[in-house]
């Protein structure tokens, strides 16, 4: 097909953009799987051992605050 | 307040609603841009009596017509960002004030000091005077101290409501057994309307809501009168 090939890219130039969108999609989509998979406090991947929330106690869930530092301030959960 | 024949915003009375102002007349410029440049093409399409007999691929104007548009909602997308985080903000409160949708009026309750509640009634047309505003004016109006943080907890009674100041930049639905939380800071003094804004039965449109933002020294003694009643 006309653009699978990096022949037929090179004379067919608009597909690039299409290469680049589509890519970035696939790319986000993976990473956020995976994000999901290893950052997740509802994931465990420890098949041993006492499962606890406590390594979650100081992760910052927000992405950006412009305000409030987040990791200066307690964290309000219950110690057990 | 909304008058009649107004196509814009209200003017803003809170940091966060000049901002979303200041978003809005961004964008709208932007999509004005395009809208008439795709007008003025087909216009030229329109009165031209050229015909290209061998139009056929054109990979430089695809390329091109793919970038600048990925690049025009790159220009939307980054402000926007910008704002979302800026309106999820917590900033300490001075004081917190609920507010419960009924059908068909809105009670407030300011349970900082004293325990305040009262109703707040739509003045029907029969009891409005000439210089009210027609299913605007309330009988018993929220008031705030200006230049102060207010949280909100917004709930309703019966069905689903929707708390809004259109001033303020504030929208929130009140769902009954769910309390929403909204904060915000008015700039000035001053009357701010707004009305319910989801459906909730027979008499949707008559239940306005309108805040009376205060000095603080006024506010005090608003609340000591309210107390007494």
């Amino acid at each position: 097909m006309q653009g699978m090939s990096l022949q037929s890219l090179k004379k067919h130039r608009a597909l690039i953009p299409l290469y680049v969108c589509v890519g970035l999609g696939c790319l986000g989509a993976v990473g956020y799987t995976a994000r999901l998979a290893l950052r997740n406090p509802d994931v465990q991947w420890n098949r041993k051992g006492e499962i606890s929330n406590e390594e979650f106690r100081t992760k910052q869930y927000k992405f950006y605050s412009p305000n409030i530092d987040y990791s200066k301030v307690e964290n309000p959960a219950p110690k057990y | 307040m909304a008058t009649w024949k107004s196509l814009l915003l209200q003017d803003s009375a809170s940091p966060l609603m000049e901002q979303l102002s200041f978003f809005h007349d961004h964008t709208l410029l932007i999509l004005v841009i395009i809208t008439i440049l795709v007008g003025q093409m087909m216009m030229g399409l329109f009165f031209n009596k050229y015909t290209h007999r061998y139009l056929l691929e054109g990979q430089l104007i695809e390329l091109i017509w793919t970038i600048l548009p990925a690049i025009t909602l790159i220009f939307i997308a980054l402000p926007s960002l910008r704002l979302i985080y800026i309106l999820d903000e917590t900033i300490n409160p001075l004081i917190s004030i609920k507010t419960i949708g009924h059908q068909w009026y809105w009670s407030y309750e300011y349970s900082d000091f004293k325990n305040i509640e009262f109703d707040s009634y739509l003045i029907p047309q029969t009891d409005m005077k000439n210089s009210s505003f027609r299913l605007l004016d309330v009988d018993n109006r929220m008031t705030i101290p200006y230049l102060s943080q207010v949280r909100m907890l917004i709930s309703a009674a019966d069905v689903i409501h929707s708390w809004t100041i259109p001033s303020l930049g504030v929208k929130v639905d009140a769902t009954p057994g769910r309390l929403n939380q909204v904060s915000f800071t008015s700039n000035r003094t001053g009357l701010m309307f707004g009305q319910c804004s989801e459906i909730c039965g027979a008499n949707h449109s008559f239940m306005p809501i309108v805040v009376e933002s205060i000095s603080p020294k006024y506010f005090i003694k608003w609340i000591s009168t309210m107390i007494e009643i």
